[in-house]
């Protein structure tokens, strides 16, 4: 019992003192922050490792090329799809001549 | 009976004989109270700027001995300074370990009344080193860019180029977290009126920084759009540029021991 007084006078006593001594230390001194924000710059060096196809590169290295016409369909050849001049048949001339022949006639006769 | 009356008659005498003589004391004196207080004095101090942008300067010290004044925007409240967008400073200088960043500040008492003057500190006194101060990175987005020079053209490319949509991740493992210890020193001294005090720290890295002489970075590491990097063939001398944030604490401890004594 008596231990356990003597131990709560010196936790009190001590306490006391770190008290005071704190108070006056603050009483004593001042403290002022500084805090910053520094921007650094870090400069290495860089491997040129990327490699572009060659047709990427050409379009890249003619840009001011004029762009290609418009393509111009090509009538395809074919053997089954007949000739349209070889469609013409005799009869079909015949016809022909003989509305030119009417038609002359038509014109003989107004004049 | 006769004997004990004379002992307290002779008791009785002399406390009134004690009683005349205290009176009689009084007669012939007066008291005149006086009531005093004793103060150590408090401390208060607080940053100041009587001479706008005069008071307050950033600068960097080159291993050449140059100095050049570094941009930077300074926010002071009281007992707080604030420095911020500081630089960018090229951090090779720093490489050799004789580069210094100065920091200049001037303080003056909060009160009237309160001490108007801290202790010196001057550059060979004990207290004039602040110890070691990390400078660690801030999460702020970093800028960057790669230029690059060929016989009949030069190339850039980074940050400001729309094509490229984000920082590349690779930008963000080289920034590294932190740039080491720095050393910090303090020096205040009082201006010529005596009205402020001037203080001025320095930071030097404490050890030789050599963060990243050491790393090669290829073009690929940046996964950079097909459009982009159609302009860097037959570029063979390019250069990475990273400017990072790094933040920094300092406090200031001041007392007032021998304030007045040089």
């Amino acid at each position: 019992m008596k231990c356990r007084k003597q131990l709560l006078l010196l936790i009190t006593i001590t306490a006391l003192t770190l008290g005071i001594l704190t108070t006056s230390y603050g009483y004593w001194t001042d403290q002022l922050d500084v805090s910053g924000e520094v921007s650094f710059e870090f400069r290495l060096p860089v491997i040129n490792d990327v490699e572009m196809p060659k047709e990427m590169i050409s379009e890249d290295l003619q840009p001011d090329a004029e762009p290609d016409p418009e393509p111009v369909p090509v009538p395809l050849e074919s053997e089954d799809e007949p000739n349209s001049t070889l469609e013409i048949t005799n009869e079909d001339l015949l016809e022909s001549t003989e509305a030119e022949g009417s038609e002359a006639d038509e014109s003989a006769e107004s004049e | 009976m006769k004997k004990m009356f004379s002992k307290v008659g002779l008791l009785m005498l002399s406390a009134v004989m004690v009683g005349m003589l205290g009176v009689s004391y009084a007669g012939y004196t007066d008291i005149l109270t006086v009531e005093g207080e004793v103060s150590t004095g408090s401390m208060g101090f607080e940053f100041m700027d009587t001479r706008k942008d005069r008071d307050f300067l950033i600068g960097l010290e080159t291993d050449s001995g140059k100095f050049r004044k570094l941009d930077a925007n300074i926010d002071f409240d009281g007992k707080s300074l604030s420095i911020t967008d500081i630089g960018p400073i090229d951090f090779s200088l720093f490489e050799s370990g004789n580069a210094k960043i100065f920091i200049r500040y001037s303080i003056a008492a909060a009160d009237g009344r309160s001490v108007q003057r801290a202790a010196t500190i001057k550059e060979n006194d004990s207290r004039s080193s602040l110890g070691e101060i990390p400078l660690e990175l801030i999460s702020k987005t970093p800028e960057w860019s790669i230029s690059g020079k060929s016989e009949d053209e030069s190339y850039g490319c980074g940050s400001e180029n729309e094509a490229i949509d984000a920082v590349p991740q690779v930008v963000y493992d080289l920034l590294p977290d932190t740039l080491g210890q720095f050393r910090a020193t303090h020096t205040l001294l009082p201006n010529k009126k005596g009205d402020r005090m001037e203080g001025v720290i320095t930071l030097d890295p404490a050890d030789s920084q050599e963060i990243l002489s050491a790393r090669k970075v290829e073009l690929s590491e940046f996964d950079l759009p097909d459009e982009v990097l159609k302009e860097m063939v037959g570029i063979d001398q390019l250069e990475l540029s990273i400017q990072g944030c790094y933040g920094f604490e300092i406090p200031l401890v001041l007392d007032q021991f021998n304030a007045g004594g040089e």
